[in-house]
């Protein structure tokens, strides 16, 4: 696990003014132009002048510093961050946050903390805050990102309560990273309002993906599982608005004790009514946030829905709809849907147990989220041969 | 298949119905239990028909006026 | 592939949220629901009903639950009460978007109308050297070249062709035996090609041909262009060749040789093979099926006999009665279902093509199973002397002197003429099956066809008194059948879903 923010941070030199969001460097020998705009992580070598930041793993390396530099103590992120990573340097809240990492497949900007679901195994349980400067430092970040990115991901919250600010954010990742996918997730429920959704397909964004959940084929069920009432409606709606609009959707459902008993009448309800969509992810529960709080309501052991998921797969793909199982383990899915099971979980939150040693199928299997102990099914045990 | 032959006798108030066997093998009883579900049966599809055919005209009406999505 | 990265904020204590039950978000009770339109036909002697939806959805309830449904009577908490709910029968206070969706769904079942016609079919030539007495079209000698398309007919039915605003375009060689007239081909298909160049359609072509005269020319040429060949296969050796006379009597032995070498030459996959029921092959269906297996083809179309040309003239078409066709039928179905229960993968066209309207949101082209009926729109016929036909089955009926289904001449007439004139809208507009007295109340009119020719040539009108028409009593117990089957049985549920999707 890499902590990807840190509190409490020594800063040198710096003013408490706001924070500053900068791209990292390891290198020393860089134009001064762009030293002036960067931060160094101070290593073992020289350390130059000229750079905007210096990051240090250590009180020590203080003396080392150029005259008036401005530095910051962190020492679990000089580790690992890399060349092109960007950070918002806050000296106001003694923080720092890395935004970016350019070794990582995938990155997230969280958007908001805001947002009108409130879903039973939410993992990133809402705060209604006014962040609406959160807004401003991902604008500044997604200019500094790489423009080799794969694809970058807009997270919350619900994202669509920035309005307009929403836009904008699409818009920058459409100018700034012409090559980079973007993946959006949102509940959908204010592309009900068409508008809105015309907005966002007449940004014609090159590669957008909205990954939208539907947990249930009767709406008071999905209303359950988001805490919401009425919000299935609108978010079918909202779907139907993208796809009118030429965004494309991505179906994302949780598996959990609320949305597995119907999964298969789901997958019905998806392949007779929402055919177009471009993506149905069937995702094992995360259970951090809300989930590990009402764990004892939400979890349903994956071995006991593994019939129910594998009707619902054969359905979905036999539909001709691209399917994916996100966050199972290998042994628990059935083996005639494991082909469909992706190694989702990134290396750095991933691991495996005791029981894993000896699988064959390791190389491609999901793993655990290695924040979490609890949550495990009791049907873990290595795939040896062909079985 | 047809099996029963039905006269209508209106004699106001009353209606009556006379069902007529086409082949020997059917039931005077079993005739009586089908005519009186089919009767049954197109009474209530009429009712549905009289109830529905607002939505039925509004959902065309949608159908009509939007952009099809599920292209085959 | 997503992961959520942990906020870069403080991660607030996580309070005790107050959670509310499932029963808190559930409104469907608080006042009644709303019945969709939806309509219910019996199913079997069980007190069984189906109930269909405005676009087919199905359901199979009791004869109570139909009642209290219809009623408005059926509780929240019964069971069906969800299902129907689910499957867009009704809506309540908890959920109206079934409105939108059915809307949405209405619209995909039609839109295929917009893009007629997809499926171009060219008569090159009535002539053919086989004499069976099921064929449905007149043929002709061997060597008379008057009953051979000209070469102007050809180039004037390809500017109707490409006046059809579908961007998929397949032109489809038959005869007689189209490949007697292979220059003629040849002259289309190079001519249909230069004139893609512009119009950039997706553009197929399909020989149907018995292969009897299939020679290296001809197979070269398919493969330099691409295109498929199908042909007739009708059961076993002395079933086919009793069926499909010719001189020698070799007919099945010439059609097994040609099957083989047009797939060495074309691939496996694009030769195809279609068979027809004759009163002889009622008692066999397994040995015909099991030809299909031997030569290796994924699957049979067990086809009904049409009551067209020599077919009606030979009095072929009333020597067996539509019962025994259904028996013939579903005994070849269950012994298909069987094969597949072992892991042999093989797919009955017909059902597939029905189960692709009952169990998913698409439209199938095969123009039997069309409402509005799929004549001039999925298929259109460019007969050897230029004569349009709305189908194959209305240029069988003209063979026999009945021209209510021609729609002109591509010498005398223009696209509008012949695609807007009454002799295709009026039996398009009479025939749509959703407006028919008798099918408007039937649950299985959204799965159904209308069948304006068929029910011409049988009854002499393009509705036809449904309780009398062999076409109705064909596909109730076709619907009847296929969802018996299903009911009992989830794996052949499954079955149907893969064919459905397959069709």
């Amino acid at each position: 696990m890499i902590p990807l923010r840190a509190r409490a941070l020594e800063f040198r030199g710096a003013s408490p003014a706001s924070a500053e969001v900068i791209r990292v460097s390891l290198s020393a020998d860089r134009p001064a132009i762009i030293k002036a705009q960067e931060g160094f992580v101070v290593g073992t070598g020289p350390v130059p002048e000229g750079f905007a930041w210096y990051l240090l793993g250590s009180v020590d390396d203080f003396q080392r510093l150029p005259i008036d530099a401005r530095a910051v103590i962190a020492p679990a992120q000089t580790m690992f961050l890399g060349q092109g990573d960007v950070i918002a340097v806050d000296p106001l809240r003694k923080a720092i946050r890395v935004l970016y990492r350019g070794n990582s497949p995938y990155n997230h900007f969280l958007l908001t903390e805001r947002c009108n679901n409130y879903c039973l195994m939410c993992s990133q349980p809402p705060r209604d805050v006014d962040d609406n400067w959160i807004v401003d430092e991902v604008l500044r970040a997604i200019q500094l990102v790489r423009r080799d990115a794969v694809e970058i991901g807009f997270t919350g919250g619900e994202p669509t309560l920035l309005g307009e600010r929403f836009f904008e954010l699409v818009q920058a990742a459409a100018s700034h990273l012409p090559g980079t996918a973007l993946h959006i997730l949102s509940n959908g429920r204010r592309f009900s309002d068409g508008e809105f959704a015309a907005k966002l397909g007449a940004i014609g964004h090159h590669d957008l993906m909205m990954g939208i959940p539907v947990y249930s084929d009767l709406a008071h069920l999905h209303d359950h599982v988001v805490q919401a009432d009425g919000a299935y409606d609108e978010t079918i709606r909202g779907i139907l608005a993208l796809k009118a609009s030429g965004v494309r959707v991505e179906i994302r459902v949780v598996l959990q004790a609320q949305t597995v008993g119907r999964l298969p009448h789901l997958a019905q309800f998806i392949a007779r009514n929402l055919l177009f969509v471009d993506h149905v992810a069937l995702m094992g529960l995360e259970p951090t946030g809300f989930a590990r709080a009402n764990m004892e309501s939400i979890w349903c052991d994956p071995v006991d829905y593994a019939h129910q998921l594998s009707a619902a797969v054969k359905t979905l793909s036999g539909a001709g709809i691209r399917t994916s199982i996100y966050n199972s383990q290998l042994c628990v899915v059935p083996a005639d849907i494991r082909p469909y099971a992706r190694r989702s979980i990134s290396d750095w939150k991933q691991t495996y147990l005791p029981e894993c040693e000896g699988c064959e199928a390791k190389r491609e299997c999901a793993g655990f989220f290695a924040s979490v102990t609890h949550g495990r099914s009791r049907a873990i045990r290595p795939i040896v041969g062909a079985s | 298949m047809a099996t029963v032959d039905v006269r209508i006798l209106a004699t106001e108030p009353e209606i009556l119905c006379e069902l007529r066997a086409l082949d020997k093998g059917t039931k005077a009883a079993d005739a009586d239990l089908k005519f009186r579900r089919e009767v049954t049966d197109h009474q209530l599809r009429m009712a549905i028909e009289e109830r529905t055919s607002g939505y039925r005209d509004l959902i065309l009406g949608l159908a009509f006026s939007k952009t099809g999505l599920q292209g085959g | 592939m997503i992961l959520s990265l942990a906020s870069p904020f403080q991660r607030p204590v996580c309070r005790v949220a107050k959670f509310r039950e499932a029963e808190a978000f559930d409104s469907s009770a608080n006042a009644a629901y709303t019945m969709l339109p939806w309509r219910f036909t019996a199913l079997d002697g069980n007190d069984r009903y189906v109930a269909t939806n405005l676009v087919g959805e199905h359901l199979v309830l009791d004869r109570e639950t139909i009642g209290k449904f219809a009623r408005q009577e059926l509780a929240p908490a019964d069971p069906a009460y969800d299902e129907l709910k689910a499957r867009h029968f009704l809506i309540d206070d908890d959920t109206n978007v079934a409105v939108d969706l059915l809307a949405l769904k209405v619209r995909t079942k039609l839109a295929p109308l917009a893009n007629f016609t997809a499926l171009h079919i060219f008569v090159v030539t009535l002539r053919c050297e086989h004499s069976c007495p099921y064929c449905q079209v007149s043929r002709a000698n061997n060597d008379r070249g008057e009953f051979d398309m000209s070469r102007e007919t050809a180039l004037k039915s390809l500017d109707l062709v490409f006046r059809s605003p579908s961007p998929a375009l397949k032109i489809e060689f038959q005869g007689g035996e189209s490949l007697l007239n292979l220059p003629l081909i040849k002259l289309i298909v190079e001519e249909a090609k230069r004139r893609n160049e512009t119009a950039r359609r997706e553009l197929a072509f399909v020989v149907a041909t018995n292969l009897a005269v299939l020679d290296d020319e001809a197979l070269a040429f398919c493969k330099a262009e691409n295109i498929l060949v199908s042909t007739s296969l009708d059961g076993p050796a002395e079933l086919h060749n009793a069926n499909r006379p010719r001189p020698g009597r070799d007919s099945h032995e010439r059609a097994v040789d040609g099957i083989h070498r047009a797939r060495g030459v074309l691939g496996h996959y694009n030769v195809g093979a279609l068979m027809t029921t004759t009163s002889a092959s009622l008692n066999q269906v397994k040995a015909i099926i099991d030809e299909y297996l031997r030569l290796d083809f994924g699957g049979i179309f067990l086809r009904p006999l049409s009551p067209y040309g020599f077919a009606i003239k030979t009095k072929s078409y009333a020597a067996y009665s539509r019962e025994r066709w259904l028996e013939f039928y579903f005994e070849g179905l269950d012994y298909i279902i069987s094969l597949n229960r072992q892991g042999f993968d093989f797919i009955e066209h017909y059902a597939a093509m029905v189960l692709k309207k009952m169990l998913t949101p698409l439209q199938t082209s095969y123009v039997d199973l069309m409402s509005p009926a799929g004549i001039g729109i999925a298929a259109i016929v460019y007969n050897y002397d230029g004569t349009v036909y709305a189908s194959d089955e209305s240029r069988m009926l003209a063979e026999m002197g009945d021209q209510t289904f021609a729609l002109g001449n591509v010498h005398r007439d223009s696209f509008e003429d012949i695609m807007l004139g009454d002799a295709l809208l009026e039996p398009l507009t009479q025939s749509f099956a959703g407006s028919v007295p008798g099918c408007s109340s039937c649950a299985f009119e959204p799965w159904c066809g209308a069948d304006p020719v068929f029910h011409h040539a049988t009854q002499g009108d393009p509705v036809g008194k449904k309780p009398l028409s062999a076409f109705c009593t064909r596909s109730m117990a076709l619907f009847r059948g296929l969802i018996t089957r299903m009911e009992a049985d989830d794996d052949v549920r499954a079955l149907f879903e893969k064919w459905a999707n397959r069709a």
